[in-house]
């Protein structure tokens, strides 16, 4: 009772002292809720749909195709700085040189697509082979392979395709350097390896 | 030193909401970027309100005894609370971790610097707080004693 009567007597310091630590019990809660969101947000973007294959044209050119979409889920939108993708053949019998690349492609940061909240965004990518080199490493592979008694074609090769994409997630800047160990919060890192899937 | 029950009540309210702040600071200090509103890592802003803290404390506990341990009480409180916030996406809903090994080892390391600043600013908060209760009380015994000879 007698806190009660103290509070009565000092109500308006008392009013000023609750209402300096609601402001912040407020801001406590709030902040920890959106760091709860983007972590959360670090689960739930991904990648899927990804498909490719490999055809001959009639005109007798290789053509690898790739495609595949970020679905961001979450209340934030990813602004991409990197986007890339590889084909490439594995080849284990040509020792040194046992990675083929077949096709790639990069986006840097100087175009960098942003993936609005709650939706997706796709990614095609196509590639006409016609380095020689190429070719012909590929054909090398498709011989030795056919001499072992197996059966593979320009069509058929085991094409390994690969996508990275890094992004910051929201508008929660920070210095990159000084404030290094922010950088994996806010940095988005989706890959995809179409071995994981084989 | 022997407490009443109204003493005790009265230091763990005042525990709890001198806390609060300790913990955003703590909080906003580890994660400027998400904090709203953020101190931006400010040291002068962090030690204005860490004397603000301390006012509560200094204005309403009489014994100056008390007040000083109940600095070192919120910030303790404060530092804690901060930790809980700083692992509720992992503690509260099973995230999976975002940042590096050494989770609680980075939050020490980047933050128990501010408990210096905070139980420092706790303390002038706590003598200013005790100089405007003394001030008021002052001016309230003058006042009476002015009403009486009036």
């Amino acid at each position: 009772m007698r806190l009660w009567k103290s509070v009565r007597r000092h109500w308006f310091s008392v009013m000023l002292y609750t209402a300096f630590s609601v402001f912040f019990l407020a801001a406590s809660l709030l902040s920890a809720a959106t760091y709860v969101h983007v972590v959360d947000a670090h689960e739930r973007i991904h990648l899927e749909e990804a498909s490719h294959s490999a055809s001959i044209l009639p005109n007798g050119t290789l053509l690898i195709t790739f495609s595949i979409e970020i679905a961001n889920p979450t209340r934030y939108d990813v602004s991409l700085y990197t986007v890339s993708w590889e084909a490439v053949v594995f080849n284990g019998t040509s020792g040194p040189t046992w990675i083929i690349p077949v096709a790639s492609e990069y986006r840097g940061s100087s175009e960098s697509p942003l993936v609005p909240a709650g939706s997706d965004m796709a990614f095609s990518y196509s590639s006409h082979v016609t380095d020689p080199l190429t070719l012909h490493r590929l054909k090398g592979y498709i011989n030795y392979t056919v001499s072992q008694g197996g059966s593979v074609t320009l069509e058929t090769l085991p094409y390994v395709h690969g996508f990275t994409a890094y992004g910051w997630l929201g508008d929660f800047e920070h210095e990159y350097l000084r404030e290094f160990y922010l950088n994996d919060l806010a940095r988005i890192t989706l890959d995809y390896d179409s071995r994981w899937y084989a | 030193m022997k407490m009443t029950s109204d003493e005790v009540v009265k230091t763990l309210l005042l525990m709890v909401m001198s806390g609060i702040p300790v913990a955003f600071m703590s909080f906003d200090f580890m994660y400027p970027n998400i904090s709203t509103p953020s101190m931006e890592k400010n040291l002068l802003v962090l030690f204005l309100v860490s004397i603000l803290a301390g006012l509560g404390p200094g204005y309403f506990l009489k014994r100056t005894s008390t007040a000083m341990m109940n600095v070192i009480l919120y910030v303790a409180f404060g530092y804690a609370l901060a930790v809980v916030l700083y692992s509720a996406p992992y503690s509260l809903y099973d995230l999976e971790l975002v940042l590096p090994s050494f989770y609680y080892a980075i939050f020490f390391r980047y933050t128990v610097i501010l408990l210096f600043l905070f139980v420092l600013g706790g303390f002038m908060g706590v003598v200013f707080g005790q100089l405007v209760r003394d001030s008021i009380s002052r001016e309230e015994t003058r006042f009476s004693w002015t009403k009486r000879d009036e």
